[in-house]
């Protein structure tokens, strides 16, 4: 009788609440409340460099397609110099290689780097901690917020702007907006973040962390593409105008592994790369774009041979240009034997070497090498055709642009050289900007931005890639299909439709 | 930290639906129980209260069972004869009263447990017709000797032997011998209460008897025995009573008799389970039950297996089934701890019997978790009687079932220089010979072994049975090895006739040498260790002079450095160990007659342990001298899980007006589940000698840590009403809440009503006699899988994501890796159960005299509101949210057949089979989406089923000529992809379906032969109709250089060779996914053929059985991989694909056992 009672009272009263208990997780509502947290996810939102700079999908999106460098064709890295890839990205992803090498990667990690950051803008200011380190916290993620955009919106055009976190699944859909909108958004971002970033410093600047000096470049490059050129001489100068910024006297040693603190001087923002086991955290530019089979001396100690320059780019240089000597044309294998140019890969005789990403210590495939991201060169370059494209070729244009190039080719900075420049065409400018920033997944964007790929890319071949002819649609990537399926409010870039 | 999810407002307005219902039951079932109780007063102990004059004794026992709750088992024969009585008596206690009632009548009684058991006493058998009686008063005794066994050959003590028609009589011993005296033309009785009974004639010197079943309406036994001699040394065998209709069946909190089970339950009995030796339960039960669609993905020593009960049920949750151990509720798949299937630690030699529960109406009482069908397992129980000793053991050898045909090493130094060309690798390949073949140094010929010791014992009031069992089993590759130690005790006593109490303990310690096998994705063969072992350069030295390993970096110039030796997987430790204490401890009450009360307390808790070290001595001199690397890595990692479960449950019995028989079940269970885990890695060590236990010395250190925790709450109840022992109705609900669901969805309510119609009862199914059984069974009901919701899985978590893909985490600033910690998913307050709707219409049949069993059911099943990770925009910064979208379907045909060919006590010939078509489809998907891509092969769409392949389709090699299509990497020589489309390119609009990995059909078939003391027995089990992707053919059929390939391709490709089979090679190229690789895997396997031979009484052994065992001794496949049950998605994971990397190999073994009872 107990028995039953007892049974059929638990019956009646028993309507557990049946909370869920956490132990060592932690959730959105009850997390963002210490200066530790902020760091923590602030970390978070620069986390997404690795996932563009890895593989990489920043890079090789825009180099893969442009005129300097040519894949081998394996896992489908050939579906941007043959653009033959699809909305879907089909090829890419039966190889799997979709987020880890093209645009569908752009895409995903941007926009995973602009909800970290969205978290941080809305939940940091009410955390209790020392102000200004919050505020430099906020102004790091306003900056990350406005470089992802950036990113996303020279690949893709018109894109969705988020500026609020999710939270939940009501959030997810967003419509895309135009690019200057883009472009109102990330300058407001950046004036935002402007005064919040302390000024940078090669020696006290935290490696790896952005700074004032970081969103002004981004500020002045961004600019440049919106076709605000006033805005962006200004915001260049500023950066040149600095007192912790300057030009290495060696632009081999901007790439020089071993010297990358130095060259922060230069480098304002670059992705960073560590060879060490505990987390992953490298470039795999260096392993694919050293020899085959690991085969090279002076290469990193893991190489694949799947990524050489045309034979076309490096005859363009100069050869007293300093910046060829980071392409090669023979390479020492690992018995100390010359290889020549004709054996350096089976699938061409003019394969060409890219060398800006060597570390020879590498432990293997993790590598040393930093990627830049903002450097100042890129700066002087903007300088350059934002005055060329307000005033002409003006003396001031002049000076920006040639002091690159006597950097180039060794020779004193700030005194006139027979290397210089007289005269200044869009043409010239972006031909600079080739030679200067090869590699740095910086061409494509050049001349999509001035609608110059359809002349440029034709001459780019060589017996791999015998004809190459970009339609007009292939001047922005189509957004990912993945997107357009799962985000009911988004149309497709109409070229794509 | 508490997040308040819900309180009890609205946890119960989303139950509006049924909570009236509910209520009216819970009222239903507290009325009743005070009815009674009011009506009896304070009567507890079983009496009995009548008055009646010339009752029958049908009477008499009706009014028992109404009385007392207790059940008579009786039947027509033992009735005959019996005289009516008058009784008057009040409050007389059960046994006086059945002993006043059957004072004169020739019927013995047997009270156990709740039952009372019925025979004929001794001396009062049946006349059979046609035979008169032999007592004879000149007659001249002689004595008989002899010996009496169970079916099994178990000597039986304490059986009854009396000359028929005779009061007196003797008992035979504990050997089961018996001395008598008697006479020719005697006819001798044996009786025992859990045997039928049997006479044996003694027909004079002719050697011969008569050996009659009692039971006249089931004389499936009678038949003629000859006997070695007359008078002496007669075998006499006796039949478990449990054979029959009377069958005792587990269902899900309780026991029925087979006869009224009305949901569809397949048992599976130790005696099944114990004929051929098993490394686990699970290869004990693949191909012996109908919808049960098992395979050893694995043949890794230990190795999960995979677990369908009627098809597969969920996308991304959980398909495997709840075990339930003794009462203990044990979940299988996403555990804290990655253990094995519960089917691997429980040792087989424990087990009493399997039920498999399979239909709504069966598993409803389980909820939330009953939808993927329910595993009840029942370990053995100490009886009243004789202590039983008994030793079980086996001793094997096991080895590959396959080894792959690979290049050589002078044709693979040829096919070097063909990818490399124009530089030349091997100067003159052929000088390279054969070279090393990897298999050979890393496959062996492995031993089996295991031994099982256990006793039985008890008496009237305290019952016991412990086991011990010692299994070990080498992997046929090397270093590879499983281990498990178990002790088990239950104990059973009655401390009055009011309560009984008693515990299930069982501990068990599980130790696993792995070695590392290949993951579900494609190309990844080459990281599994029988992809090393192919892929491996067999131009390179296994060993240095000194017989240490020789790392492939350190020859050739370091050429091969990025393959690997393979011989250094083997000196990786890995080993995982897991201590499992399983407790269960109960009490029982007869509060009245017809209400019982049984309390339950469960414990589950697993310990883990898994420790790894990778020594530095297996390094190359490179890797070694590297400033940078940070080498050798070790790592432990601890983990604990407890469940605590505590049942209360209520049970009400009573027979209304000699017809209408109510059963009615209240449950009330309450369920904790907490896990705990830490670990720690460290990376780079100066020597080797402290392994893993000085971590602390390591350079480099991680540690991590985890705490998690749910609950669940259910209320059941269960009304099963039988009318007549014709018609059956159950009718069930169960309410489950669970800390795991979502805000607005913590309560789940599973109804289920399934029927039974006895038709052999109906007066028209009477006259044919061919029929011994028939009954048809409809169920309905709904359950729900809730297998997959972790904790917190409905809440938005913020995470440190160990992996960038997984959208970020970490970043090094001042190089320096700083932790990040991220959103990682968006809430989802709907998320919930998976809910099944399931109609099953089944027919069980026995014809000819029982000896032919046919059970067949139907079945349906809708699966709603699957847990499906549904893709979100990535532009939220999210790749999928987890949620209740997908609807898929289930329906199929199960037949099973038992018969006796041959069933005298000598000859015994036995054979079962069973066949189970399934068809699977998926009915919505996200809502969006007709059709989803899962990997780069497969896809899920809307009306196919799940887990099809979509690939390009092969179309050879592109020829001297050919077109080369763009968009697929074609090159001349190299694999050719057809433009399905004829577009000019190939793309996504050129994949097609190309496969399925759901078989068509599968079944089992296994026969036994008894003959005198030789056994043997068979059993093959086939999966007929399905599709895997053969992933390891597709990386070991790519020759891009540096790694070694199959056999086939040293005739590949070359303009004098324009075969359409195999590519040229080529550097670093991938093929194109294709059909190619999508492979038939339908087989046919002589899983098992035994040969034993028993021996009885031999000194202080009463029986011992020695065989000869073999497994997996022929498959028939068109398969071309090492097995076509392999697949690398792990069971647990994997609901709908399968694909092979490369699984650990099943081994063929060959083994010799003895089964010995003392």
């Amino acid at each position: 009788m107990l028995a039953a009672v007892l049974m059929a009272a638990a019956i009646f009263t028993s309507c557990r609440k049946l909370d869920e208990t956490v132990y060592s997780s932690i959730f959105t509502t009850n997390y963002y409340k210490s200066a530790g947290d902020a760091e923590a996810a602030l970390t978070a939102a620069y986390s997404s460099l690795y996932g563009l700079y890895y593989g990489s999908p920043a890079i090789l999106s825009s180099d893969l397609s442009a005129d300097q460098a040519y894949p081998r064709a394996s896992v489908g890295r050939n579906v941007l110099t043959l653009f033959s890839y699809d909305a879907d990205y089909s090829i890419q992803k039966s190889f799997t290689r979709a987020d880890a090498e093209g645009p569908q990667g752009v895409w995903t990690y941007s926009y995973k780097g602009i909800e970290n950051a969205n978290w941080v803008i809305e939940k940091i200011p009410d955390i209790k901690m020392d102000v200004t380190r919050r505020n430099q916290i906020v102004g790091e993620a306003l900056f990350l917020r406005a470089f992802y955009h950036f990113t996303l919106t020279r690949n893709f055009r018109d894109i969705v702007i988020r500026t609020k976190p999710s939270k939940s699944v009501e959030d997810v859909a967003v419509a895309k907006s135009n690019q200057a909108d883009v472009f109102k958004q990330i300058f407001k971002d950046l004036e935002e973040a402007i005064p919040l970033l302390p000024a940078y410093s090669v020696s006290k600047t935290v490696k790896g962390r952005t700074s004032r000096e970081a969103a002004l470049a981004l500020y002045a490059k961004s600019a440049l593409y919106a076709g605000e050129y006033a805005l962006s001489k200004a915001k260049a100068i500023e950066v040149i105008n600095s007192p912790n910024v300057s030009l290495m006297a060696n632009v081999l040693d901007v790439y020089n592994v071993d010297l990358e603190d130095v060259a922060r001087a230069e480098n304002i923002f670059a992705f960073e790369g560590e060879s060490s086991t505990a987390r992953d955290h490298y470039t795999w530019l260096g392993d694919l774009m050293g020899p085959p089979n690991s085969a090279g001396r002076d290469y990193p100690r893991e190489s694949f041979g799947s990524m050489f320059a045309y034979m076309t780019f490096f005859n363009s240089f100069n050869p007293d240009d300093k910046r060829r000597l980071l392409l090669d044309t023979f390479y020492y294998n690992r018995s100390n034997v010359v290889v020549p140019q004709k054996n350096i890969t089976p699938i061409t005789t003019e394969g060409v070497l890219i060398k800006k990403y060597i570390d020879k210590l590498s432990n293997g495939p993790r590598s040393r090498s930093n990627v830049p991201i903002l450097r100042l060169a890129d700066v002087y370059l903007v300088a350059a055709e934002a005055e060329f494209r307000l005033n002409g070729t003006t003396a001031v244009a002049l000076e920006f642009i040639n002091k690159v190039r006597r950097r180039a080719f060794g020779v004193p900075l700030t005194a006139a050289s027979v290397y210089d420049l007289t005269t200044l065409s869009e043409k010239i400018i972006l031909q600079e900007r080739s030679w200067e920033l090869c590699f740095e997944g910086d061409r494509w964007y050049d001349l999509t931005r001035t609608n110059t790929f359809l002349t440029a890319i034709p001459p780019a071949v060589n017996n791999v890639y015998p004809v190459r002819t970009p339609l007009p649609k292939h001047r922005y990537f189509p957004i990912p299909l993945d997107e357009i399926r799962a985000n009911s409010a988004i149309i497709q870039n109409p070229d794509w439709q | 930290m508490q997040k308040k999810v819900s309180d009890c407002r609205p946890a119960w307005s989303g139950l509006r639906k049924f909570t009236k219902m509910f209520l009216v039951m819970k009222l239903t079932i507290v009325l009743l129980t005070a009815a009674i109780l009011n009506v009896h007063g304070t009567v507890v102990s079983q009496t009995i209260t009548l008055s009646g004059k010339e009752l029958s004794l049908k009477k008499i026992f009706t009014a028992i069972e109404q009385q007392t709750g207790f059940l008579v088992f009786t039947s027509k024969e033992i009735l005959e004869g019996t005289k009516p009585v008058s009784v008057r008596v009040s409050k007389m206690p059960l046994p006086d009263f059945l002993a006043l009632a059957l004072k004169d009548q020739p019927i013995d009684f047997l009270i156990e447990d709740r039952n009372i058991f019925l025979s004929r006493k001794p001396g009062a058998g049946l006349q059979p017709e046609g035979q008169t009686d032999n007592v004879n008063s000149a007659v001249t005794l002689f004595p008989v000797t002899g010996q009496v066994f169970d079916q099994d050959g178990v000597p039986l003590a304490g059986v009854n032997i009396t000359v028929k028609g005779a009061s007196q009589g003797v008992i035979t011993e504990a050997s089961g011998r018996f001395t008598f005296s008697a006479d020719a033309g005697q006819t001798l009785v044996f009786s025992s209460v859990q045997f039928e009974n049997k006479e044996v004639k003694i027909n004079s010197a002719s050697s011969a008897a008569l050996v009659r079943s009692l039971s006249a309406g089931d004389d499936r036994h009678a038949e003629r025995s000859s006997v070695a001699s007359f008078p002496n040394n007669i075998s006499i065998y006796l039949y478990r009573k449990t054979d029959r209709l009377d069958d005792v069946v587990v269902v899900g909190y309780g026991t029925r008799r087979k006869s009224s089970v009305t949901g569809s339950v397949a048992s599976v009995k130790s005696a099944d389970l114990k004929v051929t030796p098993i490394a686990n339960l699970a290869q004990g039960l693949q191909g012996r039950v109908a919808g049960l669609d098992m395979r050893q993905a694995s043949g890794l020593p230990g190795g999960n297996v995979s677990i369908r009960i009627r098809g597969t049920n969920s996308i991304n949750g959980s398909s495997e089934p709840l075990y339930v151990i003794d009462g203990i509720q044990v979940s299988a798949g996403s555990d804290f701890l990655n253990t094995a299937s519960p089917l691997a630690q429980i040792n087989p030699s424990d087990i009493e019997s399997v039920e498999i529960l399979k239909d709504a109406g069966a598993t409803a009482v389980y909820g939330a978790r009953g939808s993927n069908g329910v595993v009840l397992i029942t370990t053995k129980r100490g009886k009243n009687g004789i202590t039983h000793v008994t030793y079980d053991g086996y001793y094997g050898q096991q080895e590959t079932t396959k080894t792959m045909d690979i290049l050589n090493a002078a044709e693979f130094a040829r096919l070097e220089n063909e990818i490399y060309s124009p530089n030349v690798i091997y100067a003159d390949p052929a000088a390279m010979g054969k070279g090393i073949d990897y298999q050979d140094l890393m496959f062996r010929k492995a031993v089996i072994q295991s031994h099982q010791l256990s006793v039985t014992g008890g008496n009237e009031k305290t019952q016991v049975a412990l086991g011990l069992n010692y299994f070990n089993q080498d992997g046929i590759i090397k270093k590879s090895n499983y281990k498990r130690y178990a002790l088990r005790s239950n104990v059973d006593h009655t401390i009055s006739q009011v309560f009984k109490a008693g515990a299930s303990l069982y501990y068990t310690v599980n130790a696993e040498n792995r070695v590392p096998v290949a993951d579900e994705v494609i190309d990844a063969a080459w990281d599994g260790t029988l992809g090393r072992m192919i892929a491996a350069v067999p131009t390179l030295k296994p060993y240095r002079d000194d017989g240490s390993i020789y790392p492939f970096a350190d020859q050739f110039s370091g050429r091969y450095r990025e393959n690997r030796n393979p011989l250094t997987l083997l000196e990786n430790k890995s080993l995982n160990s897991t201590y499992r204490f399983l407790a269960n401890v109960y009490l029982t009450a007869n509060i009245s007659k017809n209400l019982s009360y049984r309390g339950s307390f469960n414990a589950d808790m697993i310990t883990g342990l898994g420790v790894s070290y990778s020594p530095l001595y297996i390094l190359d001199s490179a890797t070694l001298a590297n400033p940078l690397a940070i080498n050798g890595s070790a790592g432990n990692s601890n983990s604990y899980r407890r469940t605590l479960l505590h049942e209360s449950q209520l049970n009400y019995r009573k027979v209304f007006a000699d017809k209408h028989a109510f059963d009615v079940l209240a449950v009330f269970a309450t369920q904790s589940n907490v896990g705990e885990a830490n670990g720690q890695t460290g990376r780079g060590f100066a020597n080797d000698f402290t392994e893993n236990n000085a971590i602390g010395s390591a350079i480099s250190q991680s540690i991590s840590s985890s705490k998690s925790k749910s609950s669940l709450d259910s209320y059941l109840g269960r009304i099963s009403y039988a009318y007549n022992n014709k018609y059956f109705v159950d009718v069930t609900g169960r309410v489950d809440g669970s800390s795991v669901f979502g805000e607005n969805r913590k309560y789940g309510f599973f109804p289920a009503v399934s029927a039974a119609w006895r038709v052999i009862e109906e007066p028209f199914v009477r006259g044919l006699t061919c029929i011994n059984d028939l009954k048809l069974r409809a169920t309905y009901g709904i359950t729900g899988n809730a297998g997959a919701i972790g904790p917190y899985g409905s809440l938005a978590t913020v995470a440190a994501p160990a992996i960038v893909q997984a959208g970020g985490g970490y970043y090094y600033f001042d190089h320096t890796l700083q932790q990040g910690v991220n959103p990682t998913k968006i809430p989802n307050e709907d998320l919930r159960w998976e809910k099944s709707a399931q109609l099953d219409i089944g027919l069980d049949i026995a014809l000819f005299n029982n000896r032919v069993d046919i059970v067949a059911d139907y079945y349906i099943k809708r699966t709603d509101d699957l847990l499906f990770t549904k893709p979100t925009p990535l532009s939220s910064g999210y790749g999928s949210i987890v949620g209740n979208f997908a609807s898929l379907e289930n329906k199929g045909l199960e037949l099973a057949v038992n018969t006796k060919i041959i069933a005298t006590p000598k000859f015994r010939w036995d054979a079962s089979a069973n066949i189970t078509f399934n068809k699977n489809k998926v009915l919505t998907l996200d809502g969006i989406q007709d059709e989803i891509a899962l990997t780069a092969y497969s896809i899920l769409k809307k009306g196919y089923p799940l887990g099809v392949y979509k690939t390009y389709v092969a179309d050879g090699i592109n020829q001297v000529g050919d077109v080369i299509l763009p968009g697929y990497d074609g090159r001349l020589g190299g694999y050719k992809v057809k433009d399905i489309n004829p577009d000019g390119k190939i793309d996504k609009l050129d994949q097609q379906v190309t496969g399925n990995a759901q078989p068509d059909y599968f079944f089992g078939f296994s026969t036994s032969v008894k003959y005198s003391r030789f056994d043997a027995g068979g059993f093959i089990q086939g999966v007929q109709g399905s599709q895997m992707y053969n992933a390891f053919r597709y990386s070991f059929e790519t020759p891009v250089g540096s790694q070694n390939v199959l056999a086939g391709l040293a005739n590949r490709w070359s303009p004098t060779n324009p075969t359409n089979e195999y590519a040229k090679g080529f550097q670093g190229s991938r093929l194109p996914v294709t059909n190619r690789w999508v492979e038939n895997n339908s087989y046919i396997r002589l899983k098992n053929v035994t040969i034993g031979y028993t021996v009885t009484n031999y000194k202080f052994i009463k029986s011992l059985r020695i065989y000869v065992s073999g497994n997996n001794l022929l498959t028939i496949t068109d398969y071309k991989g090492w097995d076509p049950e392999s697949n690398s998605i792990n069971g647990s994971k994997s609901n709908n694909l399968f694909i092979d990397n490369g699984t650990y190999p099943a081994a063929k073994s060959y083994v010799f056992g003895i089964q010995a009872n003392f």
